[in-house]
């Protein structure tokens, strides 16, 4: 059954300089989805992504959250209600701050400025940590991280936010097949549990087309395609989003794309 | 010891090395974690321009330097945050048009010039008592700067997008930064001297971030740190008759690298 209408991106242009990034893309997020957005490198997923919280500043169309027009006004007060969670960087091992204290990071921006965090968000921090299973490294220094673990520090940073969206940007990309898996299995369980619409950019054609329930397919800054994410497994779409040859075969009762 | 605090301009000296070695140091804990290096090293040498600039046309040095530093926040500030922009060439660019601009000033003062000199290898034992509750008034700004935004400064380090797309207004709280290392190179510029006044910001800092994993303790070791390396510079300038400026900045140096030597984290990061 379709969720209500949670974010709106009509005809949207992005420029940067006098390049068109995105050009006139048009989307719809319900509550409860779980989209999956693909496309090559430099097509303008990012680009995307930032529209719904404001990240990304577009020179004509409209984007709407929650029936507000996302615009710099109103940005910050509908970042509050999206995580955005990033792609993995190196920290310097000798940063000083502890998961923990990065996790409780993610409620700052709702409990506003000159406001302590008090008990209830210590209580989300942990509970977000447990939920990533990262409970026992807490006060570990962020530095101390392996990648797939500071990955999931994101995504339990972002829990603690207490989104009604969740954008997700290459959340697996440079970690190895293992950190990958885990991250993904992460994110389905953390998506059930806690009743998240996704929002995922990724390169991962399997991971995502078996995971997302909606696929969208950009390809220099114009949205080729969108619809449901079965459907999105199909040669002649792929080999023309991609420019490569992609064949679709069936393994274990499912779909993957091989190229 | 006792001659040395026997002098009235010593004294004053001696507290001025304290604030103002304990302001930078602080303000070095927001250079070295959110990477503002380059726009920091920027903003101190445009302070010591403006300040040569503005002794050359007649103004008050400190006018000068103020006016420079701030006009350089505003200036590498936004540069800094254009997408795909080189920051670094552009630095490198501005950084050589500011020192040109005051080795220029500095050739044009007419007489002997020490003042100028003295802006530019810094002189702890000229600090009027003026000069001490300026620094005095820039130390209490920033104190209330970090105890007020502190919980914003944690997010930001290392995770600037993740903090902006929470909805912490970091662009306003990065320039409020800028303004404050501003306010500290220009009222510091007296006593340590436009060259040096970068190392006493950068150094007590990245000596701090090698004793702690706690941001609080890093403000507090950053300072402490910053008040020692300038007592003891000032302390041997005294008695060895070196230039101030440049033995503060070589303390802060020694601290540093005994810092790295025996850093506790150096034996985490091996056990890791």
């Amino acid at each position: 059954m379709a969720g209500r209408i949670l974010a709106e991106i009509r005809d949207a242009t992005v420029c940067f300089n006098r390049r068109r990034v995105l050009d006139a893309v048009t989307l719809t997020v319900s509550t409860g989805d779980f989209w999956a957005l693909l496309g090559p490198n430099g097509a303008g997923k990012s680009t995307f992504l930032g529209l719904f919280n404001g990240l990304t500043s577009y020179a004509a169309g409209r984007v709407e959250y929650r029936g507000t027009v996302v615009t710099p006004k109103t940005a910050s007060r509908v970042r509050r209600k999206i995580a955005h969670v990033f792609q993995s960087t190196d920290v310097d091992p000798k940063m000083p701050m502890t998961a923990f204290e990065a996790v409780l990071a993610g409620t700052y921006g709702k409990l506003g400025l000159f406001r302590v965090p008090g008990a209830r968000e210590k209580k989300l921090a942990m509970e977000a940590l447990a939920a990533v299973g990262l409970s026992t490294l807490a006060q570990r220094p962020i530095g101390h991280l392996s990648g797939g673990e500071r990955q999931r520090m994101a995504l339990a940073r972002a829990l603690a936010q207490e989104p009604e969206l969740l954008l997700l940007d290459e959340p697996t990309a440079s970690l190895d097949w293992q950190a990958q898996r885990e991250i993904l299995n992460t994110i389905e369980t953390l998506r059930r549990q806690y009743d998240l619409t996704v929002f995922m950019v990724t390169h991962d054609l399997n991971a995502a087309l078996s995971l997302a329930e909606k696929a969208a397919m950009l390809k220099q800054g114009t949205l080729l395609w969108s619809g449901p994410a079965e459907a999105a497994m199909n040669p002649e779409l792929l080999s023309a989003l991609y420019d490569v040859p992609v064949s679709i075969a069936a393994c274990e009762k499912r779909k993957v794309a091989l190229f | 010891m006792e001659s040395f605090f026997q002098y009235e301009f010593l004294r004053r000296a001696l507290l001025m090395a304290v604030v103002g070695g304990s302001v930078c140091g602080c303000m070095g804990v927001f250079v070295v974690l959110w990477r503002m290096s380059l726009v920091g090293m920027c903003i101190s040498h445009a302070a010591f321009a403006g300040a040569l600039i503005g002794l050359w046309l007649g103004f008050p040095p400190l006018a000068g330097g103020l006016a420079a530093s701030l006009g350089a926040a505003s200036l590498v500030g936004p540069l800094a945050e254009r997408p795909g922009f080189s920051l670094d060439t552009a630095i490198g660019v501005i950084f050589s048009l500011v020192m040109s601009l005051a080795m220029m000033a500095l050739g044009m003062l007419p007489g002997a010039r020490t003042e100028g000199l003295s802006l530019i290898w810094g002189n702890l034992l000229i600090v009027t008592v003026v000069d001490l509750w300026l620094m005095g008034a820039v130390a209490l700004l920033l104190a209330v700067f970090i105890f007020f935004l502190f919980k914003e400064i944690q997010a930001i380090i290392g995770q600037r997008q993740a903090a902006l797309a929470s909805g912490i207004p970091v662009r306003a709280i990065y320039y409020a930064s800028l303004v404050m290392m501003g306010l500290t190179v220009a009222f510091s510029l007296k006593a340590i001297g436009g060259l040096l006044i970068f190392s006493l910001i950068v150094t007590p800092a990245a000596t701090a971030l090698q004793v702690t994993y706690r941001l609080s303790r890093m403000f507090v070791l950053s300072a402490v740190f910053g008040a020692a390396a300038a007592v003891l510079g000032l302390w041997l300038s005294f008695y060895f008759a070196l230039p101030t400026g440049a033995a503060i900045v070589l303390v802060a140096t020694i601290m540093l690298a005994l810092s790295m030597i025996f850093s506790p984290k150096k034996k985490l990061a091996l056990s890791d």
